[in-house]
């Protein structure tokens, strides 16, 4: 069986040589792959995967190198190549495709030369020939009136149809093996589907063998055939992809899996998730009669939170000095609904449907153009952040997306949080803000010893835990989660969720959770809106929207979410 | 999405720029050139006491005295180590007393420059819209002149002495300024712990203050060290083309221009020397500024 | 923009009295400012010097008598000439120095050439031009000291690059103001070359097996010269401007020396017909960079249209 392997990893070691010393990126790694064979590397960040498929054809990042191990592939042990001698196997035997298709092809080439420029150097055709099999590959990859689009430039496609070129650049050498390193993770969900139908179409009609290199298992689950788990630079599991998900043995996997928030049905908390980061002491509730965070004026006994009415926003996209020529995009087409005090409501749609729009004008971070918007009864559309309303205001805090940009990088993490209670003084003396300020920090789990630190000091979801401390430190009543963990790794993602759920369980606040990710919306809401395009489709609980759809585009999402359903078997 | 690896990005706060200093401090180039600057800037504060003469002092000056070579006796008794002009002033003292004019005109503007520049740059990025349009517009509408013609089309009309050659300078720099910390600042401004203080209900001149400019001075840096030893060029071309400072008032520009009448007839050293020191002082100081860049965007892999 | 010129020259200073002997009479000194119709307010001479700009006349030179714009117009291609020559010399010798630059970031050749560069923009381009007369002039003897040299016509241009003493005359002038630029483009060479070669396109070149030349010109060379060429493009009218010092020390005959004159001189209609003709100049280089982005750049050209 040797001899037919497409390709053997043994032992691989990789490191980064430093001013302080070396780091391993991967370390004693061994995979097999056969022809024909789709393998999955999961794992989360850090873990190393790309690393191993940057390592295969050797591009490794510089001053990354391979220290130990071969790479033996249709026989030959590749890694002591040259870079000449591994530039003929680059395309022509293998072939890599990148996670963002926008940045993989270059701007100022039609796609047409690109294609036939990798057509004439990997094969021997030239001329009209190859000209015919570049139209081919499009054609394969599914580009409609592929002569039509040859001379389109990249940014004149969609992120899905350049994706689809991309895949056709890789194949243009007729490669044996095929490496996709995050293929669908820059893509919407529903193109995201397309996309590896078409991956699992070609590996099979034309035996190729392909590594999937992926942090999403939803992904594994619908394409691998085997796969092999990694953390922190090794390889922790292996096997049929059925058996691992199903009866996992490292304790790595079953947290990873059991991290992965379930579509079918709400549970209270995630569990089992202890063996990665972040699983630390329990969660101390606190009495909020007793404590800081409760000592505030109430706001009246409005039941409803937030309400509003015909909600519109456009945003000018193409500007023009003739009226008539600008073009308006509508993120937000008279949107309407409420939250109950104390509800966790849902928005959940694909990139564009407005919900994040929603969010910032809510909280009057944007103006809106036709509308209302009531916080606790009291009208707030376009006042800004008057004084007037700021004190309702300053009740609906946000946590945003990307915990890199979410914190003031030149500040310490103490005077981060400390920030709101000094500027609205709602402290008594400095010493007590640093008290609060503690306390806030240890509760959302991040330890005192790191108050003076400075925000890059800290991992993503530690930045989210930072935020979230911010966002309580001016007592909110309304949070409003902006896609929290959409820039997590999922093991993390379930971390800060327990931690969303269990503040809001304790201090009862109302919370609207906006997310694309369906299984995350079923997990923390008790009702949802879709929107699609800035308008809603549908409304209802979450149970009733999930067991039964009414509107289409409800179905199709839902159709859309990962079948993991075997993973509810081992329950 | 990915997490991104957090050691991906480098952001400088207070604790790290103190172990920067000392590694970068360690290369030859940086060295010398750091140890020139402040010899430089040395001499400039002490002229006085340092110049073995007063070059500008019309009552020691005495054309009999005129073009020595250098290393020969003058009148007075002191050696001119560097040869005298025509009009009899001691070069070494000359040179001394013009880098002081350059530095004080080079740092004067510059600080000018600076305020305006920053103040303009922070507005026009944090609200954005109409008031970044007509901003932006002025800036370009400067940017699109070659200094050097503003420069000379300013002091046309100003007229000539060091305080106008400053003011000339100013204006000329400015825009660059403002550009620089436009462009910087608008990508801050849409991250979003700017939005997060706009949400926390933080006025918006604290949002400006203590949020937005801590966060986007850095490439201002070294756009200042850069611009400063621009302007030492500028007022040295300025004072040789004869628009900058006056004659009577010391600068390396005018000396440089006063030799190039002897230059045929062989008192090289008039020309020269000035030259040299020019070239010395705006070579360290870009150097350093080089070396700031490379510390304050360090390169990583995505 | 023209009565900002206007009112801010004629703040600076009286220019009869550069013109005329201080001793002479009254009567005399009164003559010539009629003649040059200094007499009247200053609004009804900004109002002729609008109707005459109009109709392309913007006063007499004080000093040469002549029409101003006709002097302008006089000077102007010698300029043109050695700015020309000077941007053809830094894209040839700075292009291809910075290229190799950034794509050997650790060779001791780029060594070399980075420090060259820093040297380049720290050389004061006046004394340089100094030290070059003394060399080749006064030592050596290879080269002329001063002036254009002799002209000749090709294609309907007339230029002293086609005769070999305007080419004697032409080099160090050129060569002189190209310094600067030339350490320029090294720098702006050699950064986009380091920001491109990182980028997802290029590693997906490689990943594909094309060859390193191909990939450096097809794929780095068109994404780097873009932003370089706009740049260049306002540059050159920087160059054109700072033509003034290297004609004032080579006494080429161009529109730099003659406006420095006119400055010190205090010889209004010139300096005037100078900004005027500048201001033109450059609102035209503006254009001409917007229109050369759009013609390059495909992403400006076409919209985006989505299948």
């Amino acid at each position: 069986m040797e001899m037919s392997q497409l390709l053997n990893i043994s032992g691989l070691d990789v490191s980064f040589p430093s001013y302080f010393g070396s780091t391993y990126a991967v370390r004693d790694v061994s995979i097999v792959l056969n022809p024909g064979e789709v393998l999955g590397i999961v794992g989360e960040s850090g873990a190393g995967k790309s690393t191993i498929g940057n390592a295969i054809i050797n591009l490794l990042e510089p001053p990354g190198e391979i220290t130990n191990g071969d790479i033996v592939f249709q026989g030959q042990n590749i890694c002591k190549l040259d870079d000449n001698e591994m530039r003929s196997i680059r395309g022509q035997k293998i072939g890599m495709i990148f996670q963002d298709p926008q940045t993989s092809l270059n701007p100022l080439m039609t796609i047409g030369s690109q294609l036939l420029e990798t057509v004439i150097n990997t094969t021997d055709l030239v001329g009209k020939p190859a000209l015919k099999k570049a139209i081919d590959l499009l054609e394969a990859v599914g580009i409609e009136q592929p002569e039509l689009r040859f001379k389109a430039y990249p940014h004149q496609f969609s992120g899905g149809m350049r994706q689809r070129v991309v895949i056709a650049l890789a194949l243009a050498g007729n490669p044996d093996l095929i490496i996709a390193d995050e293929p669908t993770t820059a893509l919407d969900v529903s193109i995201q589907a397309q996309i590896l139908d078409l991956i699992k179409a070609l590996c099979r009609e034309r035996r190729l063998g392909v590594i999937i290199i992926t942090h999403d298992i939803g992904v594994i689950a619908n394409i691998a055939d085997r796969v092999a788990v990694m953390y922190d630079g090794s390889v922790v599991e292996t096997g049929e992809v059925r058996k691992i998900l199903t009866t996992p043995e490292h304790e790595y996997t079953k947290s990873l899996i059991a991290a992965v928030p379930r579509g079918d049905m709400k549970l209270d908390r995630f569990s089992s998730i202890d063996y990665i980061e972040g699983g630390q002491e329990e969660h101390k509730r606190i009495n909020l009669e007793s404590h800081w965070l409760g000592r505030k004026l109430n706001q009246g006994s409005s039941e409803v939170a937030i309400s509003i009415e015909g909600l519109n926003k456009e945003f000018i996209i193409k500007k023009a000095v003739l009226p008539r020529n600008r073009v308006y995009l509508k993120a937000v087409k008279d949107v309407s609904f409420s939250i109950k005090k104390g509800e966790s409501f849902g928005l959940v749609g694909e990139s564009g449907s407005g919900k994040s729009t929603i969010a910032r004008l809510i909280a009057g971070l944007t103006r809106l153009d036709k509308g209302s918007i009531k916080v606790f009864g009291q009208e707030t559309a376009n006042k800004g952040r008057d004084k007037e309303v700021s004190s309702v205001q300053r009740d609906l805090q946000i946590i945003f997306q990307d915990p890199y940009s979410s914190l003031n990088p030149r500040m310490r993490v103490q005077d981060i949080v400390a920030e709101p209670i000094r500027y609205y003084k709602t402290a008594s003396s400095s010493s007590e803000v640093i008290q609060i300020v503690r306390d806030l920090l240890n509760h959302v789990g991040i330890s005192t010893n790191s108050m003076m630190k400075y925000p890059h000091e800290f991992s993503g979801g530690q930045r989210q835990r930072i935020s979230i401390a911010r966002a309580l430190a001016s007592r909110p009543k309304i949070l409003i989660c902006d896609e929290p963990t959409s820039a997590l790794d999922v093991s993390v993602q379930a971390h800060i969720l327990n931690l969303l759920k269990d503040l809001q369980d304790e201090m009862n606040l109302t919370m609207l959770f906006i997310s694309h990710d369906l299984p995350v919306i079923r997990q923390m809401c008790d009702r949802v809106a879709v929107m699609r395009h800035g308008a809603i489709c549908e409304i209802a609980t979450t149970n009733s929207l999930f067991d039964e759809p009414k509107h289409q585009y409800s179905k199709h999402l839902l159709d859309l979410m990962p079948k993991i359903n075997f993973l509810t078997e081992s329950d | 999405m990915i997490e991104k690896n957090p050691t991906s990005e480098r952001v400088l706060n207070p604790l790290s720029y103190a172990k920067i200093l000392r590694t970068n401090l360690s290369k030859p180039t940086t060295l010398i050139s750091f140890a020139l600057l402040l010899l430089i800037t040395f001499c400039a504060i002490f002229a006085p006491f340092l110049a073995p003469t007063n070059p500008y002092d019309l009552a020691i000056v005495t054309i009999l005295d005129g073009r020595l070579a250098p290393g020969e006796e003058m009148l007075n008794g002191t050696i001119a180590w560097l040869g005298t002009d025509g009009a009899g002033r001691d070069v070494l003292s000359a040179i001394i007393y013009g880098l002081r004019t350059s530095l004080i005109v080079a740092i004067s503007s510059a600080l000018i420059a600076l305020s305006v520049g920053l103040t303009v740059g922070l507005v026009a990025a944090f609200y954005g819209g109409k008031v970044d349009s007509f901003l932006m517009r002025i800036v370009d509408i400067q940017l699109s002149f070659p200094a050097i013609l503003v420069a000379l089309v300013l002091l046309a009309l100003l007229g000539k002495g060091v305080d106008k050659v400053i003011i000339a300078l100013a204006i000329v720099q400015w825009a660059l300024y403002a550009r620089t910390v436009r462009a910087t600042a608008s990508v801050e401004r849409r991250k979003e712990y700017i939005e997060a203080a706009s949400c926390l209900g933080f006025s918006n001149t604290r949002i400006i203050l203590k949020h937005l400019l801590p966060n986007s001075i850095s490439p201002l840096i070294v756009l200042a060290t850069l611009q400063t030893a621009h302007s030492i060029s500028i007022e040295a071309t300025l004072s040789f083309l004869g628009v900058g400072v006056p004659i009577t008032e010391p600068s390396l520009g005018s000396l440089i221009s006063n030799g190039f009448d002897f230059i045929l007839s062989g008192a090289y050293w008039i020309t020269v020397f000035p030259g040299i020191m020019l070239l010395a002082t705006v070579a360290s100081i870009n150097i350093l500024g080089d070396q700031l860049r490379a510390i304050l965007n360090p390169r990583f892999t995505k | 923009m023209s009565l900002i010129v206007f009112s801010m020259i004629n703040l600076v200073g009286d220019p009869v009295d550069m013109l005329v002997n201080p001793e002479s009479l009254p009567e005399e000194i009164d003559r010539v400012r009629q003649a040059f119709g200094l007499d009247q307010p200053v609004h009804i001479q900004y109002w002729r010097f609008l109707t005459g700009a109009m109709s392309g006349d913007l006063g007499n030179s004080f000093i040469f008598g002549r029409p101003a714009l006709a002097l302008i117009a006089e000077r102007f291609p010698a300029t043109l000439e050695l700015a020309t020559c000077a941007l053809i010399i830094a894209v040839t010798i700075g292009l291809p120095l910075g290229i190799y630059a950034g794509l050997n970031p650790d060779g001791w050749g780029t060594r070399i050439i980075m420090s060259s560069s820093v040297l380049g923009i720290s050389i004061p381009t006046f004394w340089l031009g100094l030290m070059m007369i003394i060399v080749f002039s006064v030592v050596l003897g290879w080269l002329p000291v001063s002036g254009r040299g002799e002209t000749a016509y090709f294609l309907g241009i007339k230029s002293s690059v086609f005769t070999v003493d305007g080419l004697r005359h032409l080099i160090m002038p050129a060569t002189n103001l190209a310094l600067f630029k030339i350490a320029m483009v090294i720098r702006l060479a050699r950064a986009g070359t380091e920001e491109v070669m990182r980028l997802d396109f290029i590693k997906f070149a490689r990943a594909r097996g094309l060859s390193p030349r191909r990939i450096v010109r097809f794929h780095l060379l068109p994404n780097i010269l873009i932003p370089i060429i706009t740049v260049l493009a306002i540059e050159f009218g920087t160059l054109i401007a700072f033509a003034t010092v290297t004609e004032s020390i080579f006494a080429w005959p161009g529109l730099g020396k003659l406006v420095i004159d006119a400055i010190v001189n205090l010889d209004r209609p010139i300096v005037v017909a100078y900004l005027l003709f500048v201001v033109t100049l450059f609102l035209l280089l503006n254009l001409v960079v917007d229109i050369i982005y759009a013609a390059l750049d495909p992403r400006v050209r076409l919209d985006g249209s989505e299948q």
